[in-house]
């Protein structure tokens, strides 16, 4: 089997969420599920969350809008404008990307210990910490806790505590100590990393005071030692120090990447600067109008009409998912990139892709187009009088071949084209349940041919 | 022809590695996009004890686009016709994204299941099936004997 190797190289770099069904956390196939995005399977890119409570990637789900405006899963009527973007998932999915490899690394091959969430080799905590951390029973809970676990042990200094609890845990020094271990972490939504000294603090703090200090003692060469933010109880600062040094060398690598992924939450949503770009009326557009809107966007103008259409439908939602969704918009230039490499693929001016005369025509009108074909709205007279000579030609071959092979009926054998056609014609109303749509057997690439003459006669 | 999307690649190797008990499917050496697939015919329905042959394409633009399904083992139900054009709404208007192969495939064996022939494909078959529901599903099982074996 040629095929095999090649499938099983491509499937090498495709994760699954049943990575994790032998393992010891086969719980996480649950999280790593939903994780992903039901129209790509993968890794929600960009999520944004629609009114009936969905979350898709922004591209998947705008490129499905352009054909059908409902929700892919509930069904639900569903406009565009009614996305909205979650930058918590965003950074939730990003950060437990970042995480993936390493816990499934854990989860395969940990110790063999008897508790079936074992924490330990779970969050790689530092020696003597163990046992500080309660269990939660839910997975979700869990990793977002692992995750913000470690900046929290790393960081001996993160003591603040943004959340009224915590706070008032602080004040009672005999307590805070263990608390400051197993439950500071997973409420650091008002810290942030330093870039200078990478320790914690809330944000106010940080941008107020802790970075000029920090700055001007880096420059002095003197060992950072930034004055306490307020709020810090004596009892915490000193238990999380004692605990800093082993902590830090273990849980090094991933935390600037884990904390990133708070603090980028915490500045999403300030950029208003770019405007969406809007829906145009095609129809009542000038190829100049066209022409001048795509010059102005810097896209290139060539090709026809339909390909100046779908060039600009593809980038508007580039932009729009873009621009209105990601937390960390890309530069224009990236995106005139991506749709570049679009257009190889799908917006190809000549029948590149495929052979045949009608493939050819379909491929030069693109996919808009081909849909259109579909829909009822679809302008068989015109479509029939501009392919009047092919359609004829492809009857004629059929009653050909309908002659030849009159005796030889329906069989499961790969003349399924021939077959087709004939059938097509000789009993036009075998599709009355699809209502002049096309026949689905368009299940091979040839049998587009077939089903063109079949419209042909339809329509006719 | 461009590269296989990874949903592609990630439903195939399910499909093969963790199949629907009484469905395979394969993809084809030459086209992973081209699927040959089979169905047995569900318990207690006349087409029990059968085993069904299809064949199912992904479009270019699936899973914006629903896959076409077609089968290829002659079969006596009002909404197959005699080309093996299926009548399923989640083939047509009610396909989303969201749907994969093998929840397509699951339809398909829920339709050999409860026929219906109220929305016909096959007009003569479904007529023989509304006048004489018992004969035709003597009919289809006799079907089954001859040719879905």
């Amino acid at each position: 089997m040629s095929r095999l190797p090649k499938l099983s190289e491509q499937i090498q770099d495709v994760s699954d969420p049943r990575d994790f069904l032998r393992t010891k956390l086969p719980e996480l196939v649950d999280l790593d599920t939903l994780l992903r995005c039901h129209i790509c399977k993968g890794f929600i890119k960009t999520p944004v969350l629609t009114p009936c409570g969905h979350t898709f990637c922004s591209l998947c789900i705008r490129e499905y809008l352009n054909r059908e405006l409902k929700c892919p899963l509930c069904l639900a009527e569903l406009r565009e404008s009614m996305l909205r973007s979650e930058f918590l998932v965003n950074e939730i999915i990003a950060s437990y990307v970042g995480l993936r490899s390493k816990l499934l690394e854990i989860a395969r091959s940990g110790p063999d210990g008897t508790v079936p969430h074992s924490d330990t080799s779970l969050i790689e905590i530092a020696p003597g910490d163990e046992g500080a951390h309660e269990l939660s029973g839910d997975d979700d809970l869990q990793i977002i806790e692992t995750r913000r676990n470690r900046p929290a042990k790393r960081n001996a200094e993160i003591v603040l505590m943004p959340s009224k609890k915590s706070r008032r845990d602080s004040e009672k020094p005999g307590i805070s100590s263990m608390i400051s271990k197993s439950k500071s972490p997973a409420l650091p939504e008002d810290s942030a990393e330093c870039p200078i000294c990478q320790k914690h603090f809330p944000l106010e703090y940080l941008q107020r005071t802790h970075l000029d200090e920090c700055l001007t003692m880096g420059s002095l060469g003197a060992a950072a030692k930034p004055t306490s933010p307020p709020k810090i109880g004596k009892a915490s600062n000193e238990t999380t120090v004692s605990v800093q040094p082993a902590a830090e060398r273990i849980s090094e690598p991933s935390v600037s990447a884990n904390t990133t992924h708070s603090n980028r939450y915490l500045e999403s949503g300030q950029k208003q600067g770019v405007a969406r770009l809007a829906k145009l009326n095609f129809s009542s557009m000038s190829m100049q109008q066209l022409k001048s809107k795509l010059t102005s966007l810097k896209l290139s103008t060539i090709g026809s009409r339909q390909q100046l259409i779908n060039r600009y439908n593809h980038y508007e939602m580039l932009w729009n998912s873009n621009f209105m969704d990601s937390i960390e918009p890309l530069e224009e230039k990236e995106l005139r990139r991506r749709l570049a490499s679009w257009e190889a693929t799908h917006n190809s001016s000549e029948g590149t892709l495929r052979k045949g005369n009608i493939s050819k025509l379909l491929n030069k009108n693109s996919t808009t187009r081909i849909k259109d074909f579909k829909t009822d709205r679809f302008d068989r007279k015109g479509w029939i009088l501009a392919h009047q000579q092919e359609f004829n030609e492809l009857l004629e071959e059929a009653r050909h071949n309908l002659a030849k092979a009159n005796k030889m009926k329906y069989s499961a054998s790969n003349q399924d084209e021939v077959e087709d056609a004939e059938q097509a014609e000789s009993h036009p109303n075998s599709i009355s349940c699809e209502k002049g749509e096309i026949p689905s057997n368009q299940l091979v690439v040839k049998t587009e041919e077939i089903s063109t003459s079949s419209q042909g006669t339809t329509g006719v | 022809m461009a590269s296989l999307p990874k949903r592609i690649i990630k439903e195939t190797e399910r499909l093969v590695s963790d199949p629907v008990p009484g469905i395979t499917a394969q993809p084809h050496e030459d086209n992973l996009r081209y699927f040959q697939v089979t169905i047995e015919g569900p318990q207690q329905s006349p087409y029990e004890s059968g085993v069904f042959q299809l064949e199912l394409f992904l479009p270019d633009d699936y899973p914006m686009e629903a896959p076409k399904v077609r089968f290829l083992t002659k079969i006596y139900h009002p909404n197959i016709d005699r080309l093996g054009r299926i009548c399923l709404d989640v083939l047509k208007t009610n396909w989303s994204p969201a749907l994969q192969i093998r929840t397509v495939l699951l339809s398909v064996q829920a339709l050999l299941a409860s026929p219906n022939p109220n929305d016909p494909l096959a007009n003569d078959v479904a007529e023989d099936w509304i006048r004489n529901e018992d004969a035709a599903i003597a009919k289809a099982r006799e079907w089954t004997q001859l040719y879905a074996k």
